[in-house]
């Protein structure tokens, strides 16, 4: 029998295997894809052509301005929408987090299509605004500050939750009002919270191809320029610098975000006393109304999708019709499109959350040796600073080429399963992390004692008892497998339609109707999910709560 | 040793890198017999006791069971039981399922239940098979824990603070409970605790450990009475120190500047020393001119006595504490007095240079 630290230490090699195979040898040759240059040339070439070619020198530009407008446009939002949720007593909080994160639920060029419904060039409010449309940069900052938004809301409750109620106390006993309050104590308290949002957003927008793809007119980005280089050139050596320079700014944002996450977690202190929201009809009362009427917009642009869906012409005809429901007559990939993404998300859910928790373990709770704990963890955070472009860029690149071992998968549904566990792997680990560091660590030596190894108190002891966490983690890949199209995009085989990637190519052939229908497919699917999660984990939750 | 020994440890030294946690330890315990090994936090008693249950390694040295050698062998090959300091009660399994964890897997249902049955009956919590962890009050939680940790019938129980968990009023009451349970088990037991109050009250013998070395081992009432150490004298119940010289035979200087007589055997003249007592061992009578002159700075009633505050006059600032019976006549604060102590209570440590 082999001991307890050797089977850790082979577990542990085992996953930096999969690392070495499925997200570091691909950024590799994603990395050599951008520096290989033809005889006789500068070795840094394609950057130079890269950057004199004047279009994508300007989408640079334009991606770098449009994610801090965003940013700066989503960060106060979502900070009032998050004060709503954590520092008030205003009812129906339930009911105000669900309609705020519903673009979670869908693909990000979802609210694009919403925007052009309403004003595009047959938007129904174009009239109004006097036949000017949305397309451009006003377009794409709109729609990605929508599907953005709930990110940063997710972010900032965290921070404004961990409050200290006695800083609060404090502060009314030594006669602070309420703007003192607020400018000293909590904005400073969620300041790691606001800068962890920020450049969540800011990443977020940089690699984001749908909204720009659907309301972004002549507005060049770099996502999409990425996008263009490869499915429509061919170019895969400027897609590959190009993408180089999305991925560079997001391993940037993912090493400021988890240092602001660990200063915004030991900002709490074992003797930090919850914070309780005083009785305030004024405050809750205007924080409700601006919270409410956000929220309202968000649903407002999701059911405009809706309603477009089921009219018969936008706009001249809308007397009902499920025409557009039927998926099989336009170029999308049908309704096996729909099937396919669900058998994606429950293939992405299962072994995503199997790989976490055991990577987790691994790292956290076992004698496997100290660098290899090291590197399992550094590189399970890894992907939050990979775009999904760049990593379905550095697949299609790494495992199209016939001498590479793993060459098999391109081109199946697995590869597909694959890319999508490794893109979203980041948070399934931190939550699997933060599930299994609280529990008990002498719940392992009491097992030795009493004659068990770890890994039957793994089974029997640490496993169901986070199941719950488990649970939620595997609704996040669910949910992320059905929406995500940056990730595939380069990487669907030829019959393998997936419904994300149908709502982007019917967009583009110009059957918007049927594409909104899709993506209300999908967010129907991810909202049954999501029900599915809640409901199960409060009864796993329920016996011992 | 006598044939009795049940356990003992022979040079037992824990190096983690550069630091040595337990430093050649050597102490054995005898069958039935409950010990505590006791010491502030971070003294290695810990490390100490997870060496003898096998979830550490020694570096060195080796561990005995009933005379034969299990430095090497695996925790639950020792017979030995253990309860952790949260317990570590698995709180998804019932209270049957924790105590049935490290039974043998092909047990038959009925025998295995008659046995968990037998266990819960043995501490006192007969008919809780059911319930889950959550469910249990502390002391419960901590029964369970005991239970567990004798299901698999161990000639050693280990228990590493039991009662450090609990709150302090109940803590004092499961003291007692857990003394009778030792008793009526017979189990040789050994504890660890940071309590020096915990320890004298339950154990047959103390060991009190200092940066990963044995101190002193003894009865809890032998140590208490002649410590061997300043370290000792201070951690084990309360003591004052002060420094002092060795002005001539039995008789001792104060760094403040009175003589007081005290026990000098084995020290030369002239020998720096610090000189211990403990507040019960003074008082503020004896013949006139004598003493050590000082003032009363503090009166603290404390129930069942009086502590007094005494600023020692002279150099230094000394403060001393002085515990007078809660009838015994005081002294105002403020009021000068002079301080006696009982000569065979007062005790000379030659001076140490400062360790940790």
């Amino acid at each position: 029998m082999i001991g307890e630290r050797t089977a850790a230490n082979l577990i542990a090699l085992a996953f930096l295997v999969l690392f070495a195979a499925f997200l570091v040898a691909p950024l590799g040759v994603l990395g050599a894809q951008a520096l290989h240059v033809g005889p006789g040339e500068a070795p840094l070439a394609n950057f130079a052509r890269y950057l004199a070619a004047p279009g994508l020198l300007r989408a640079l530009v334009n991606t770098g301005g449009l994610a801090l407008a965003v940013t700066a446009a989503v960060l106060p939002l979502a900070f009032l929408m998050a004060y709503a949720l954590e520092r008030t007593n205003l009812k129906l909080k339930g009911l105000l987090a669900a309609l705020s994160s519903a673009p979670l639920l869908v693909p990000s060029l979802l609210p694009a299509l919403a925007l052009v419904y309403l004003f595009g060039a047959k938007g129904l409010l174009t009239p109004v605004f006097g036949g000017k449309t949305i397309y451009g940069a006003q377009g794409v900052f709109l729609a990605d500050a929508v599907a953005f938004f709930p990110h940063a809301v997710v972010l900032l409750r965290t921070a404004l939750s961990a409050a200290d109620g006695r800083l609060y106390e404090q502060a009314e006993i030594l006669g602070a009002g309420t703007w003192r309050t607020f400018w000293r104590v909590t904005l400073p308290g969620a300041r790691h919270g606001l800068v962890a949002a920020a450049v969540v957003v800011f990443s977020l927008v940089i690699a984001d191809v749908g909204a720009p793809k659907v309301v972004g007119g002549d507005f060049d980005v770099l996502a999409l320029e990425i996008y263009k280089q490869v499915l429509g050139q061919q170019n895969f050596p400027l897609g590959a610098v190009a993408s180089l320079f999305i991925l560079a700014p997001s391993l940037i944002a993912v090493v400021i975000e988890r240092a602001a996450a660990r200063r915004q977690a030991a900002l709490v202190s074992s003797k930090s006393q919850p914070y309780r929201p005083r009785p305030d009809l004024k405050r809750d009362l205007a924080i409700g109304a601006g919270a409410f009427s956000l929220a309202a917009l968000i649903v407002g642009v999701i059911a405009v999708c809706q309603l477009a869906a089921v009219v018969r012409l936008w706009p001249y005809d809308l007397s009902f019709s499920l025409q557009h429901y039927d998926f099989d007559q336009f170029d999308g990939g049908g309704w096996s499109a729909v099937t396919n993404s669900i058998v994606l998300g429950l293939s992405v859910a299962g072994i995503g959350v199997a790989l976490a928790f055991l990577g987790a373990y691994v790292s956290e709770r076992t004698p496997a040796s100290a660098p290899l704990r090291l590197a399992l963890s550094s590189l399970a955070l890894l992907p939050a600073g990979v775009p999904g472009l760049a990593l379905g860029l550095s697949y299609a690149l790494a495992f199209n080429d016939p001498a590479n071992p793993l060459h098999v998968i391109y081109g199946t549904f697995g590869i597909l399963i694959v890319v999508t566990v490794i893109h979203f792997y980041a948070v399934p680990h931190l939550s699997s992390v933060s599930a299994l560091k609280a529990l008990d660590r002498e719940f392992e030596p009491a097992g030795a004692v009493l004659g068990r190894s770890r890994f039957v108190v793994l089974a029997r002891v640490l496993a169901p008892l986070s199941a719950p966490a488990l649970v939620e983690i595997a609704a996040y890949l669910f949910v992320n497998a059905m929406t995500t199209v940056s990730a595939v995009v380069f990487l669907y085989p030829p019959d393998v339609k997936l419904a994300s990637v149908a709502v982007l190519n019917m967009d583009d052939a110009g059957d918007i109707a049927p594409a909104a229908a899709m993506g209300m497919m999908i967010f129907y699917v991810n909202l049954a999910a999501r029900l599915i999660a809640v409901g199960v984990g409060a009864v796993l939750r329920g016996p011992r709560a | 040793m006598s044939g009795d020994t049940a356990f003992e440890v022979r040079g037992i030294t824990k190096r983690f890198g550069a630091t040595t946690v337990v430093d050649a330890v050597s102490f054995a315990a005898e069958r039935g017999e409950f010990v505590c090994l006791v010491g502030p936090s971070g003294c290695g008693k810990t490390t100490l006791l997870r060496m003898m249950i096998g979830l550490e390694t020694p570096t060195s040295g080796e561990v005995r069971l009933d005379g034969e050698d299990v430095t090497r062998a695996a925790p639950s090959a020792r017979a030995m039981g253990m309860v952790f300091q949260s317990y570590a009660l698995f709180p998804n399994l019932k209270v049957a399922d924790n105590i049935g964890f490290g039974m043998k897997r092909g047990l038959a249902k009925a025998d295995r239940a008659a046995r968990v049955a037998a266990l819960l009956d043995n501490v006192g919590l007969p008919g809780l098979e059911t319930r889950l962890p959550a469910e249990l009050s502390g002391g419960q939680q901590q029964r369970v824990a005991i239970a567990r940790a004798l299901a698999a019938d161990p000639n050693i129980l280990l228990l590493d603070e039991p009662l450090a968990a609990l709150d302090p009023q109940l803590r004092e009451q499961l003291r007692v409970e857990l003394k009778l349970l030792q008793r009526r088990l017979g189990v040789t037991t050994v504890m660890v605790t940071h309590d020096q109050e915990e320890a004298m009250a339950l154990a047959d013998r103390v060991i009190v450990m200092r940066a990963g070395r044995i101190e002193q081992i003894g009865a809890p009432e032998a140590v208490y009475a002649a410590p061997a150490s300043a370290f000792v004298a201070s951690f084990f119940g309360p003591a004052n120190q002060v420094a002092g010289e060795v002005a001539d035979k039995n008789l001792v200087r104060l760094a403040a500047g009175p003589l007081l007589p005290a026990r000098t055997d084995g020290l030369a003249k002239g020998a720096s020393v610090t000189v211990a007592i403990r507040p019960e061992a003074l008082s503020f009578s004896g013949p006139p001119d004598s003493g050590a002159p000082g003032r009363a700075q503090a009166i603290l009633f404390a129930g069942a006595y009086v502590r007094v505050e005494v600023r020692l006059d002279g150099p230094g600032n000394d403060l001393i504490m002085v515990d007078l019976p809660a009838d015994a006549r005081r002294p105002a604060v403020g009021e000068a007095v002079r301080l006696f102590a009982d000569f065979d209570r007062l005790w000379l440590f030659p001076r140490e240079e400062a360790r940790s």
